[in-house]
């Protein structure tokens, strides 16, 4: 669902955080992120959401939230005594949300950092790869400050469905014909009862490579491996680490745990990013 | 090694890989990066032509140039082990390694004990042994469809390589024999007795002294000494 929130007061040093920006203190940018990614990780894996998603970070003093749709939120961190319309609600669960429900709390002295995840993806842009504020460069966020009263946060309804995985073109992703290319990411898999610990098994069509591997090569967990007989395997946890068959395709770790916990037979999709 | 003969490609932030064609200076290459212990460095995994890193995170050009100036040395130093291994002929994988190969099998096994054979690498699982000195005519293309069970023990040919698998698990290669020493102490890093460089001598045993050293269950140093 679609949907928006208003600032109806800001809290303390409220603002938008993700994990942060990776490998750039080269160029002196910080790292910046939550403050607690334990807990920023939990709100968002309370909602199934990737856990590098945006979330709106609190420090010591609870903002005051409208929302002017209905959603699906999370709170975790210090438990900052909030309540939905006067009623006290808990940390560390999902809340259902309806149109016009305002959020408040109060203030901690214990500990510092909340977190609100919303499920939804927040309309805001990445810079540099990351959500994240960072006031003093005035980058990221909401125009790279504070949030503060008045300020509209939208977010558009995503399916974070559960069977779609992106994939990445792996180390041999061109021995595959162009048909199998194709078939790849427009056909469902399903998982085959052979899967176990070392491997997953994709049962769907058949997919060709113009050439096999004249040597074993290395594979993590993530790789998509192409035996001669077409059908795909994924390395999982207990996965081998060198392999004889061409490596089409890889599923980034941080997608890994929602693929681990789908059940036998069940169907997935894969969508080719770059 | 000269720099230049090396390739990086980098698949996002989450692996980079190295190739080269010089596949023993590679190895030692993998081996400093490894024990270089970079904190960007989660995994390093050593293959004949390419070395993959899996990276916490983007390196900047300074980390780049580091690994770049990591050489490879050339390895001098290797010790001999004599592995002995019972041929079992009635093996159904001796099936196809006849078809492929056109020799009968104890030809097959005669031409194999001749070999002075190298331990290649690590890989595949914990223990697992990649051999390389198979001449073309002996190297037996992996399976198209893997197994789902190879027992411990077992002496295969995937393509080029022999293999051992010291634990049983699934595979892909076709087995030839079988030796009866415990070659895996899982207690330890590395597993093994050997390491990559070092020489494989194998060795010729019947079934009844196959029984035998299977049941004493020796260590390969014990059976050496």
């Amino acid at each position: 669902m679609n949907g928006e929130i208003e600032i109806l007061k800001p809290g303390l040093m409220t603002s938008i955080q993700d994990l942060g920006r990776n490998g750039l203190a080269y160029f002196a940018i910080p790292r910046s992120g939550v403050m607690d990614q334990n807990a920023a990780k939990i709100a968002l894996l309370l909602l199934d959401m990737p856990v590098d998603c945006p979330v709106i970070e609190c420090t010591t003093i609870a903002p005051t939230i409208r929302f002017h749709s209905s959603a699906i939120i999370s709170i975790t961190g210090v438990d900052l005594n909030w309540k939905l319309n006067d009623r006290n609600v808990s940390i560390n669960q999902t809340i259902k949300i309806k149109d016009g429900d305002v959020l408040t709390g109060g203030y901690s002295k214990d500990k510092m950092r909340a977190y609100i995840a919303i499920k939804g993806k927040l309309q805001i842009e990445k810079i540099f790869g990351s959500y994240s504020t960072l006031t003093r460069a005035l980058i990221g966020g909401k125009e790279g400050r504070l949030l503060k009263k008045g300020d509209l946060i939208q977010w558009e309804a995503c399916e974070f469905s559960e069977n779609n995985f992106k994939i990445y073109k792996g180390p041999e992703f061109h021995l595959l014909d162009k048909q199998s290319q194709d078939l790849l990411v427009n056909e469902p898999f399903t998982i085959a009862s052979d899967t176990d610990r070392m491997g997953m098994r994709l049962k769907g069509p058949k997919l060709f490579s113009t050439s096999a591997l004249s040597s074993s090569v290395p594979v993590l967990p993530g790789f998509i491996q192409l035996p001669q007989n077409g059908s795909p395997i994924i390395i999982l946890q207990d996965g081998q680490t060198t392999g004889g068959y061409p490596r089409i395709a890889y599923i980034r770790n941080i997608d890994l745990p929602r693929l681990n916990q789908l059940t036998l037979n069940s169907k997935i999709k894969f969508t080719l990013a770059h | 090694m000269d720099s230049t003969d090396l390739h990086f490609k980098y698949y996002h932030d989450d692996f980079l890989i190295i190739e080269s064609n010089d596949f023993k200076k590679l190895r030692s290459m993998a081996r400093n990066i490894y024990e270089a212990n970079f904190e960007f460095c989660e995994e390093v995994i050593a293959a004949e032509t390419e070395v993959l890193i899996k990276l916490s995170r983007r390196l900047t050009t300074d980390e780049e140039a580091l690994i770049r100036s990591i050489k490879g040395k050339k390895e001098i130093d290797f010790t001999t082990f004599t592995l002995p291994v019972y041929f079992d002929y009635d093996h159904k994988d001796w099936n196809h390694i006849k078809k492929v190969s056109g020799l009968d099998s104890s030809e097959f096994v005669d031409q194999i004990l001749k070999l002075e054979l190298e331990v290649s690498m690590y890989g595949f699982l914990p223990g697992f042994t990649y051999i390389s000195g198979l001449p073309k005519h002996l190297q037996i293309p992996r399976k198209s469809i893997p197994e789902k069970y190879v027992s411990d023990g077992s002496l295969a040919i995937g393509g080029k390589y022999l293999g051992i698998y010291t634990i049983s698990s699934p595979g892909g290669w076709n087995v030839v024999g079988q030796t009866p020493i415990q070659l895996i102490d899982t207690q330890q890093i590395p597993m093994l007795p050997w390491k990559p460089g070092d020489h494989i001598q194998l060795k010729l045993i019947d079934r009844p002294t196959f029984r035998k050293l299977a049941e004493s269950q020796l260590s390969l140093k014990e059976y050496h000494s």
